[in-house]
């Protein structure tokens, strides 16, 4: 019954409608312009100019270190929207009334920022033009073709910034970092305002006059606090161990940053100073540096590892918290915090407190935190080079205020560019340190410049020594090990040229 | 010939078949053969080349992984006690109920928390467990006891912190199998062994426990099987910390393929996951095809 004669017609006749009308249809791919914004924008495109052709479409995923840059769904202010912003948008549609020949879409919300989609969209080539990332990954990608380099864009003229000779005199050249290969892979959006963030009441309570400057001052502080029975500090992230570790070691930095010389130690740099026995897992400045970290964790709360610091803090349990931007806005607008509260930078290891004190990372930012790249898609779709552009655009210094400042989460990242009022202070420190020569921030961070197995170690087994699971010398041990085998990974990877060492 | 006629003739049913078996083989056969290849490799999402065993390798001198096969064993036991023990006792309890509306009531009772959301429930016991502000350290506080606990932040106790949630183990699934298999008991069983005088806990450990024994095995079956290769506390709760106190080889493989992009390691690990759980089905197995 269900195979019929007249069944096999009817479907036969079916098939063949379907396939007629497939055949009769426009069948157009994704790219194709909505004929109506098409002819709109015929009206600002030379009468000169052939009938529009098809709009090269660049996307970008506005994601940020802190926060994003992806337009909220509405422009109203409210509990659940407490910071509208569209600021990028508008950036957008001035850019695209320059360059008709293109339009701009914007993502989100974000994606890119888990690393698990943008493995996934990098490696099938599906990621937008222009992507963000944390900088880590970024030496990962740039051998897969991942990322593109950014270094002929540098080099131009920035032409949407009045008197500009070349794009990357906007920045601190100390701070683009270079890759393996020596070339840039993003460009800096923001800078991160950080320090710490401390309850100016309980402060009172504890007798403590004034932020601490320095280490002493600092474990002074804690011992105080400790007193009147409150947890004195918290991590957020691992911000004060960099700073710490690029003060330990700030001796050996010039010894090692030969390759490069820019004041910053980087992944070829560390490699040969590990290959050469110039840097030791187990040396006496990595001791004290494990002493230090140490004995301002002993002011960590109980189970501070499943503790959200943020909450602490502004419930009252916790003194002080590392902190950046977002952490100082947040703090400012939560309606928790029934207290008076301070920022301050983080402390200096003196001479005269530690054999190897003496020379200190810069303190108010740091340095780059947002940064965008450009992908693999923008190479294979021919928009590079407008997707550089739009770039250009966005980060001349008042462009990149606009973009970044209306979040009030970071400071521009464009030398010239306005801070908003809450950050001048830190951005003030910042500039005296920067004058008065202190190290750039990240100079020296093995857990970075080891690789990602030796990462992977260093979070789990200084961690296990902060709560006592293990001692120093056996953290130290497995660290070498761990080390050795990461080091080995890198130069199998980047096929190092060890003559130039 | 006569093969090929009976294919046509049963053509629809095979026709029928055809999506699922796609599907199927696409989404549950390609993916585990395609890790069992890249297993062999140092697949980091773009490029895989051959590479060997030197996975299995590194595997052997992983003293995370190792580690944490440490942390999977104490979780894994843990687990096959307090999610039997308690929800076979609940169920018994439930099972012996003479009035019928309580017996419904508290049927229904334990068996709703199932329809909360598994990590909303790890969420909950996270807040609960907080060190600062948790309710386990305040109302240990306000009874003038040691409340200074770091629950899932001391690698002390973060294991045990870990069993401790959904305490009191008894709701969930094991529930409605143990409440299941006791309902299956014959009313003249229960009689006869009543005349016998069985009755209370002597009636549980000679007539009921023994008849439950199917359901006892499948719930030891399936709780091997989800604890060797579970890790959902780790991902939601605890990232393997404080340090690595509470990771085991599902969490690690995870994180070498999404965290650190070592997709080859991670499909060796998975590998040797299946491998052993493949190993463990068969024994049991063949373990309850014996008893049978």
């Amino acid at each position: 019954m269900f195979w019929s004669k007249k069944w096999h017609q009817s479907l036969a006749v079916a098939l063949s409608t379907t396939l007629v009308l497939s055949a009769c249809s426009s069948g157009s791919g994704g790219n194709e312009s909505k004929p109506s914004a098409g002819a709109s924008e015929s009206t600002n495109v030379d009468s000169s100019s052939k009938a529009p052709t098809e709009k090269k479409v660049i996307v970008v995923d506005p994601g940020g270190d802190f926060t994003d840059y992806a337009p909220t769904t509405s422009m109203e202010k409210s509990d659940a929207n407490p910071h509208p912003y569209n600021e990028i948008r508008v950036l957008a549609d001035e850019w695209e009334k320059l360059h008709p020949e293109a339009k701009i879409e914007i993502l989100s919300p974000t994606k890119s920022k888990d690393r698990k989609v943008a493995v996934a969209q990098l490696a099938a080539g599906t990621a937008a033009d222009i992507i963000y990332q944390i900088g880590t990954f970024k030496d990962e990608d740039y051998p897969k073709g991942w990322v593109l380099p950014f270094d002929k864009y540098l080099d131009m003229p920035n032409p949407y910034a009045e008197g500009n000779a070349k794009w990357k005199d906007l920045y601190n050249e100390s701070w683009l970092n270079r890759s393996g290969d020596g070339q840039v892979y993003y460009i800096p959006i923001d800078a991160v305002p950080i320090g710490i963030i401390y309850n100016k009441e309980l402060f009172a309570k504890a007798g403590i006059d004034k932020p601490p400057v320095t280490y002493t001052e600092f474990f002074d502080a804690q011992q105080k606090l400790k007193g009147i029975g409150i947890a004195s500090y918290m991590p957020i992230y691992r911000w004060s161990d960099i700073t710490l570790e690029t003060a330990v070691f700030a001796n050996k930095i010039k010894e090692w940053d030969v390759l490069t010389p820019n004041g910053i130690v980087d992944q070829e740099e560390f490699v040969r100073a590990y290959k050469k026995g110039l840097y030791q897992v187990d040396s006496p400045e990595n001791r004290e540096y494990y002493k230090l970290k140490k004995e301002k964790a002993d002011g960590y709360p109980n189970g501070w590892n499943s503790i959200d610091a943020y909450k602490a803090f502004v419930t009252g349990k916790v003194a002080m918290i590392e902190a950046v931007g977002i952490h100082m806005r947040n703090v400012q607008d939560d309606k928790e915090r029934k207290f008076e509260y301070g920022t301050m930078p983080f402390p200096i290891l003196l001479q005269e407190e530690s054999a190897y004190g003496g020379a200190n990372t810069i303190r108010g930012t740091a340095g780059y935190a947002t940064a965008w790249q450009l992908t693999n898609s923008a190479a294979k779709k021919g928009t590079a080079d407008l997707a550089a552009d739009f770039l250009m655009y966005l980060t001349t210094p008042k462009n990149n205020a606009r973009l970044v400042n209306n979040l009030q989460a970071a400071i521009p990242a464009a030398n010239g560019a306005e801070a908003v009022e809450m950050f001048k202070p830190m951005y003030d420190q910042f500039q005296q340190d920067y004058k008065d020569g202190y190290l750039t921030w990240g100079a020296f961070y093995a857990a970075v410049l080891g690789g990602s197995e030796y990462g992977q170690a260093y979070e789990k087994l200084s961690v296990d020594y902060l709560l006592g699971s293990i001692s120093l010398d056996k953290l130290l041990v497995e660290l070498e090990k761990s080390m050795k085998k990461s080091v080995d990974g890198i130069v199998q990877q980047h096929k190092y040229d060890e003559s130039k060492w | 010939m006569g093969y090929i006629k009976r294919l046509y003739q049963a053509r629809l049913y095979y026709l029928f078949l055809l999506p699922t078996l796609a599907i199927l083989l696409i989404f549950g056969f390609y993916p585990p053969l395609s890790a069992l290849y890249h297993a062999f490799t140092n697949w980091n999402g773009a490029t895989a080349e051959w590479i060997g065993l030197q996975n299995f390798k590194y595997m052997l001198e992983d003293s995370f992984l190792i580690d944490s096969v440490w942390n999977m064993l104490f979780l894994l036991i843990a687990g096959l006690i307090t999610g039997n023990a308690m929800s076979l006792l609940g169920a018994a309890f439930v099972f012996n109920l003479k009035n019928s509306g309580m017996s419904a009531f508290f049927r229904y009772m334990f068996i709703l928390p199932m329809v909360v959301p598994g990590v909303v429930v790890l969420l909950l016991w996270k807040s609960l467990m907080d060190p600062l502000t948790g309710l386990f350290n305040t109302v240990l506080a306000s009874l003038g006891l040691p409340h200074e606990y770091g629950w899932l932040g001391d690698p002390a106790m973060a294991l045990s912190s870990i069993v401790l949630i959904g305490f009191p183990w008894v709701a969930g699934l094991g529930f409605l199998i143990y409440l299941a298999g006791f309902q299956s008991i014959s009313q003249e069983v229960i009689e006869a062994a009543k005349v016998e005088g069985a009755v209370g806990v002597s009636r549980f450990l000679r007539i009921d426990l023994p008849l439950v024994t199917g359901q006892i095995k499948l719930m030891i079956v399936l709780g091997i099987i989800g604890g060797l290769q579970g890790f959902g506390v780790q991902l939601v709760l605890t990232k393997g910390g404080p340090g690595s106190a509470t990771a085991v080889p599902g969490w690690l493989m995870y994180e070498q393929a999404f965290s650190y992009s070592n997709f080859g390691y991670a499909s060796m690990i998975g590998f040797v996951i299946f491998i052993v759980i493949l190993a463990i089905t068969f024994i049991n197995m063949k373990f309850i095809k014996a008893d049978q």
